[in-house]
């Protein structure tokens, strides 16, 4: 099992540049996506035929918090005008949806709100995911995010064979 | 994998009713719940939505809960709703979990406060909150969760009880989800540019766009075995379930349908059965231009020409995004049981491309199959397949 995690503060579009670089809608992201995205790239980097579309990979992401940064942007955009594109990033599932495009990953794709972290809880979802016969591999993301600039974020790449 | 997953209970609150009684009656008469905002406090009052037509304190009484206390509409909805489902399975008993979608959560409350109206100290909670708020109006869970997966959260719901029942952590799940009215997500939709300033018409030639709506719905579940151990005679079965992403865009589908296409294509596949067993699709239909192009394609993909009876029953209660698929799932188990297609209001003229739906509700004795699709952004696409109880 792959293990990462990004510890709280980092430079996020500092390390963007230098572990990947090429892919600019990183920066239209909000920082709940940029986490899980960051954390994905490290997990699955190495991946051979990396971008050839696949089906038996799932994503999960798990918080605590969901995409609250974001949503407190957002309704301070309302008080002027709503923003389409702040919008589109308060709801907590858009990262999981954000790795799935940035990796052609066509299979289940899931967000999950819990009261804590609780790997023991993560990891039971995880596994019922595998119940799936499809499912292979998953994403699994932790990325709570009370603030943009605090947050606790941390990625594994579950193979079938580990649970 | 084990167990056949059965319904034994349902319940649903939407803007055609209170209750599957008055929805089946909506329903069948076709009686649309679209109007300009009563409850929601917006800037747009001209955009037809589809509102529970009770206040909060109407909600609360009918809950006999204090009148001024505060709760979120979402958790008022999920009472009322998952109550209807949990008497009507017989208030089972042994361990049970309450998964409920949402999505908007507690924002009708949190928005106040963001917008310096409220009381700061009804800030933000978090967003399964209000599935707490729920869980413990209803008593006896001993997990509550909320998969938060845009609009096909309430259908997400449907395939993680299943999944408990059938690892054998859980006797009982009280699945759905429940999504109340905000500015927050109001204001959004329309800054997507995909709210239709008049009533919604999906699949139409002329559609702009949806209407939002607000709403709960839950489903108990339990495997065919415990509720017969019970005497519980089960009301359908959740015969299979398929998730997919799309992987193409955050908010739109694909010209293809592909997260469409393979949702379906595994929800049949895990129920064993061919496209031409499928008695009646309910679509998600929001009617943007995008959704009903894309599913439109990606229903010829599964099922040919010999496209069942389709409709989207969103012509008459909005999008109600998080609960939709749990909401629709109501809508199925009533076409099963008292065997009718719902309509599809709104819907005049095919465009091309287009499925042509079904245009009014009519009987439709002896179904045995229906299909139901809930797609969210983030390119989140479920099928669930509701089989008839013999």
């Amino acid at each position: 099992m792959k293990k990462t995690s990004i510890p709280c503060p980092s430079p996020l579009t500092q390390l963007y540049r230098q572990e990947v670089g090429d892919y600019p809608k990183f920066f239209k992201m909000d920082v709940l996506s940029r986490l899980g995205f960051l954390l994905t790239e490290r997990l699955v980097g190495t991946d051979e035929n990396r971008f050839q579309p696949r089906e038996d990979r799932a994503v999960l992401v798990f918080s605590r918090e969901g995409s609250i940064a974001n949503d407190r942007h957002y309704a301070e955009s309302m008080k002027d005008f709503p923003s389409p594109s702040l919008f589109v990033y308060t709801l907590p599932n858009i990262v999981a949806g954000e790795i799935a495009i940035r990796n052609k990953y066509a299979g289940e794709t899931s967000a999950f709100v819990m009261e804590k972290y609780d790997e023991e809880a993560i990891f039971a979802l995880v596994k019922e995911a595998f119940q799936d016969p499809v499912t292979q591999s998953a994403v699994v993301i932790w990325a709570d995010c009370p603030s943009d600039t605090l947050w606790d974020a941390r990625g594994w790449l579950v193979d079938r064979e580990e649970l | 994998m084990s167990g056949r997953i059965c319904i034994s209970g349902s319940g649903v609150v939407s803007a055609v009713g209170i209750g599957k009684q008055e929805s089946l009656k909506a329903l069948l008469e076709g009686r649309r719940g679209l109007s300009a905002p009563r409850y929601l406090n917006t800037v747009h009052k001209n955009l037809p939505i589809g509102e529970v037509p009770l206040s909060n304190g109407e909600l609360k009484k009918r809950l006999g809960l204090p009148e001024n206390e505060t709760i979120p509409r979402t958790s008022l909805l999920a009472m009322l709703s998952a109550r209807e489902a949990l008497q009507e399975a017989g208030m089972p008993g042994g361990r049970k979990a309450f998964i409920s979608g949402t999505t908007v959560g507690e924002m009708d409350i949190k928005e106040r406060s963001y917008l310096g109206e409220g009381n700061p100290a009804e800030g933000p909670q978090g967003c399964g909150s209000s599935s707490n708020r729920a869980a413990d109006y209803l008593g006896g869970f001993s997990l509550v969760t909320s998969p938060s997966t845009a609009c096909s959260s309430a259908a997400n719901s449907l395939i993680l009880g299943s999944l408990l029942l059938q690892s054998g952590e859980f006797d009982v799940v009280v699945a759905g989800g429940s999504e109340c009215m905000s500015r927050f997500h109001l204001n959004g939709f329309h800054s997507l540019m995909i709210v239709d300033p008049e009533p919604c018409r999906p699949f139409d030639a002329t559609r702009q766009g949806l209407n939002l709506g607000e709403g709960a719905a839950y489903l108990v579940l339990e495997t065919e075995e415990h509720a017969l151990s019970r005497g519980v005679k089960p009301l359908a079965y959740l015969d299979g379930w398929g998730n997919a992403c799309d992987a193409y865009h955050q908010t739109a589908s694909s010209e293809e349908g592909e997260g469409a296409y393979l949702a379906m294509t595994k929800a049949l596949s895990m129920a064993g059965l061919r496209p031409s067993d499928i008695d009646y699709i309910n679509a998600h239909g929001t009617g943007t231009p995008n959704n009903d192009a894309s599913e439109s394609r990606a229903l010829f993909r599964v099922f040919g020409e010999k496209m069942p009876p389709v409709s989207s029953t969103k012509g008459f209660t909005g999008h109600t995004t998080s609960a939709s698929g749990s909401i629709e799932a109501v809508f199925c188990l009533l076409a099963l049981r008292e065997g009718f297609i719902p309509g599809n209001p709104g819907f005049q003229t095919p465009f091309e491309g287009g499925v042509v739906p079904q245009e009014q509700s009519v009987p439709a004795p002896g179904l045995s199959h229906v299909l139901c699709n809930a797609f969210g952004f983030g390119g989140n696409d479920t099928s669930l397949i509701l089989s008839r109880a013999l």
